[in-house]
């Protein structure tokens, strides 16, 4: 068994990105359209855009044997989102603090 | 009967002075201490408060999203002091926050200000938040668009009534500054 250990690691990697990519995307949702223009990032419909398509690239990595790639672009999105754009937006929504 | 209103859709106004009841408190003060001329300018209109919110106002009673101005409160401080302003952008727009408004403020960072707090400062329910009738001191910014307006539908500073008011008035209301790139479209 430990010979497929590296395959095991991928397979809960590529598990793990799918609730991460649908987080993204319900927070994306549920914020106020405004909050991205007034943190200088792309509109709501486009970061739905992209992290809905992104989800749809973490699925289809199950499926789909050899789509790495598509898994590594839809990863790279959810986490630019949950990276720069998430902070961004939820800062500008909260008020300054001390 | 049709409207003379272009922008009204199927809004029924009237003379704003003439409905006191439809106006939160600040919002009639600030239309009784306007010059005459602008203050007759003014109209009122009934609406169901479930609707208040833009889009769903825009749709029901179909008034075009370019008639219709948000009215959004940002703060942001500065050594230790909080600032306040109001930004409104037409409702095709956004306000840049983060850009012209964080730079006239002259604050590190500025955000929307919460929902209880822009209560609680304003006297008027969120969801009515209007140009008119803020606290005294705070800018009141204005995009050009909504400076150059006939006539724009905005809150009363209550949920179930909206204000239809010629862009002018709000170019006229103390504290009013024109800016010309505050709203950013909004695809972009």
């Amino acid at each position: 068994m430990l010979e497929y250990l590296d395959l095991y690691v991928f397979e809960i990697l590529y598990w793990a990105a799918v609730p991460v990519g649908i987080f993204a995307f319900v927070h994306a949702m549920l914020q106020r359209a405004d909050a991205y223009t007034a943190a200088d990032k792309l509109t709501k419909p486009a970061w739905l855009g992209i992290t809905g398509g992104a989800c749809a690239l973490l699925l289809l990595n199950l499926v789909v044997p050899g789509s790495m790639l598509f898994y590594l672009i839809g990863l790279v999105a959810v986490l630019v989102y949950l990276v720069d754009v998430k902070p961004a937006v939820t800062e500008v929504q909260r008020g300054p603090r001390w | 009967m049709t409207s003379l209103r272009p922008v009204a859709g199927r809004l029924q106004p009237r003379p704003a002075l003439d409905a006191p009841d439809l106006l939160a408190g600040p919002v009639r003060a600030a239309l009784v201490s306007l010059p005459d001329h602008l203050a007759a300018r003014c109209a009122v209109a009934e609406i169901d408060p479930a609707l208040a919110d833009t889009a769903a106002l825009c749709e029901r009673y179909q008034v075009p999203l370019h008639a219709s101005a948000n009215c959004v409160v940002v703060t942001g401080k500065r050594g230790g002091v909080q600032r306040w302003a109001a930004c409104v952008v037409l409702a095709t727009t956004r306000a840049d926050v983060n850009g012209v408004v964080r730079r006239r403020l002259d604050v590190r960072k500025a955000s929307f200000a919460g929902q209880d707090e822009v209560v609680e400062r304003t006297g008027m329910e969120y969801g009515g938040i209007t140009p008119l009738g803020l606290p005294a001191g705070w800018p009141v910014l204005l995009d050009a668009g909504v400076a150059a307006a006939d006539e724009l539908v905005v809150g009363s500073g209550l949920r179930r009534s909206k204000l239809l008011v010629p862009g002018a008035v709000l170019a006229a209301l103390p504290g009013a500054e024109v800016i010309e790139y505050l709203g950013r479209a909004n695809h972009d």
